[in-house]
């Protein structure tokens, strides 16, 4: 009787075996693998088959919760596509958290080297969506408290953005196709245009907004904090023809008004 | 360890409902992993929860049977769970669910021998010392066994719920399930449990594949497991119990029908020896 594998090795091999279930032919290898593996096997279900209960569910298990954070990705993929493409992703980056909402943080990345870039910023979208809902809860700088400052303690203002704070520049106009594929609707990610697109959480609601260039960058500004003084500063160099203080206040207005500004702890 | 009555798990699926009426159940058990998050509706759903009713966290992922080294910073996070919402107990698998760190999500099974119980047991003593309290650990649905094992999965859980001083949540729908899938008698299961360790049941529906019944969590609990909970309650008195349902998940009121039931058989059983009649401990804290 050969010697059994010690609780290591048994695991090892296991790992890699049950990995194979998305792949196309994961069946053959289990079925030469199983006769390897101290596995009690009978009449109504062999080893390899017990095996591949295991391996499935695996996969379809990873891949049903990936494409809960991805609808819209999954819907332009379609069924038989999607599975092909996570088989593959799961390949690339085997899902080493103990959350699953985790497996698929790598998938706009993954999509964006093997696929058209329309897929891979709905991907980025709709992960920024998904991070933006359990994002740190932080409580919002308010209008009032804003506007109780003396003048003088204007520059020093510290703003800074909420956590769920997620800016995107996609080169594809993400957000129309994303909702026309939760319409039922095809993709056509050759119509409309692109512009830079701001995800952040009010209150427990996520949101997404189309915003102006001078705004994306100013709001990358705002994920490490800066003065108001320093923000003036920096929009005076983008964009010396206005009154900076102007257009600082103006961003400022709308952003208080989103709720996009946390209040210092 | 006190009597919380019937409970079902907390989803998504209800997190509106929860917000709007109060469920006509007893307790609710959260999945550790859905709520090591930072912020968001998740938590906040749950903070509402238990400003009502006891809850119990119950994990997928803390992995006691792996290889792998023990995974700090997921016991860390557990423990800031129980910090802030102080649950009743803690619960996880007696499984492993990945090598080689990474994590397949499923709940494999062990062989069960003394080199399994050795390492187990250890991890489980290390665990509990990390986050400074006993852990619940459940018995797993299973597919395959393994030729090396040298004792039964109930003797092994009351083994290792002996040596590392741990208590155990029975699932009676996977001793069921598992008892079909490899040919035993779910009633020496039952049997084998020590009593006194037993804090928690499970119920759930599962699915019946011809060759072997799949634990999918997506049905109603099914007759036979309606019958062996009886059982169980009349082996090892009235312990708490959770409607688990993960797939295709219904209306709250569907849940409450299954809590319901459970009740109903509860009080039957209690009738015949003259206990209370099935519902929350009043002396609980909440």
């Amino acid at each position: 009787m050969p010697i059994p594998p010690s609780l290591l090795e048994l695991q090892h091999r296991l790992e890699s075996l049950l990995s194979l279930g998305g792949s196309a032919d994961g069946a053959r290898q289990l079925a030469d693998a199983a006769p390897g593996l101290p596995i009690v096997g009978d009449d109504r279900l062999g080893a390899a088959e017990r095996l591949d209960v295991y391996a499935s569910a695996i996969f379809i298990r990873i891949r049903d919760a990936i494409a809960e954070d991805y609808p819209a990705t999954h819907a332009a993929l379609g069924p038989e596509d999607w599975g092909a493409q996570i088989a593959r992703y799961v390949e690339a980056h085997p899902t080493d958290h103990p959350d699953l909402r985790m497996a698929g943080r790598h998938l706009p990345d993954f999509l964006r080297a093997c696929g058209p870039a329309w897929v891979a910023d709905l991907a980025d979208l709709e992960r920024s969506l998904a991070e933006a809902f359990t994002a740190a809860n932080a409580a919002p700088l308010r209008t009032e408290s804003v506007q109780a400052l003396e003048p003088g303690a204007w520059p020093d203002l510290w703003v800074r953005a909420v956590p769920s704070l997620r800016v995107l520049l996609p080169t594809t106009p993400s957000d129309e196709i994303r909702r026309r594929l939760l319409d039922g609707k095809p993709a056509a990610p050759d119509e409309g245009h692109c512009a830079p697109i701001r995800v952040w959480r009010r209150d427990l609601r996520v949101f997404q907004r189309r915003i102006e260039p001078l705004e994306e960058r100013a709001l990358r500004l705002l994920v490490a904090g800066v003065t108001f003084a320093d923000l003036c500063d920096w929009i005076d160099e983008q964009d010396g023809e206005r009154y900076a203080s102007e257009i600082a206040v103006g961003l400022l207005t709308r952003w208080l008004g989103d709720e996009l500004l946390a209040a210092e702890a | 360890m006190s009597d919380l009555g019937i409970g079902i798990g907390l989803r998504t699926t209800h997190f509106t409902d929860l917000l709007e009426r109060r469920a006509h159940v007893d307790w609710f058990e959260a999945i550790s992993e859905n709520f090591m998050m930072d912020g968001g509706r998740p938590l906040h759903v749950l903070e509402h929860v238990r400003s009502d009713f006891p809850i119990v966290f119950h994990g997928v992922s803390l992995s006691v049977g792996t290889t792998d080294p023990l995974d700090d910073e997921h016991l860390a996070r557990l423990r800031k769970l129980d910090r802030r919402f102080e649950p009743q107990w803690i619960s996880d698998h007696l499984c492993w669910t990945g090598a080689k760190r990474h994590n397949l999500h499923d709940l494999l099974p062990l062989p069960w021998n003394e080199e399994v119980l050795d390492h187990v047991s250890t991890r489980v003593a290390r665990a509990q010392d990390a986050l400074g309290r006993r852990l619940v650990l459940e018995n797993v649905s299973s597919y395959l066994t393994f030729s090396h094992s040298t004792m039964s999965e109930a003797e092994f859980l009351s083994a290792l719920a002996e040596r590392a001083d741990c208590e155990i949540l029975l699932d009676v729908n996977n001793v069921y399930v598992s008892a079909f899938n490899h040919g035993f008698d779910p009633r020496a299961f039952i049997d084998a449990m020590p009593r006194e360790r037993v804090v928690q049941l499970h119920l759930a529906g599962h699915r019946d594949c011809g060759t072997h019944l799949l634990d999918t969590h997506d049905a109603p609990v099914c007759d036979e497991v309606w019958e062996l909970y009886r059982y169980t309650l009349g082996r090892l008195g009235r312990v708490p119990t959770l409607i688990e349902w993960d797939g295709d998940v219904p209306p709250l009121e569907t849940l409450e029908d299954e809590v319901a039931r459970a009740r109903r058989i509860r009080d039957e059983l209690a009738a015949g020896t003259g206990e209370e009649p099935t519902g929350a401990d009043p002396t609980v804290a909440t």
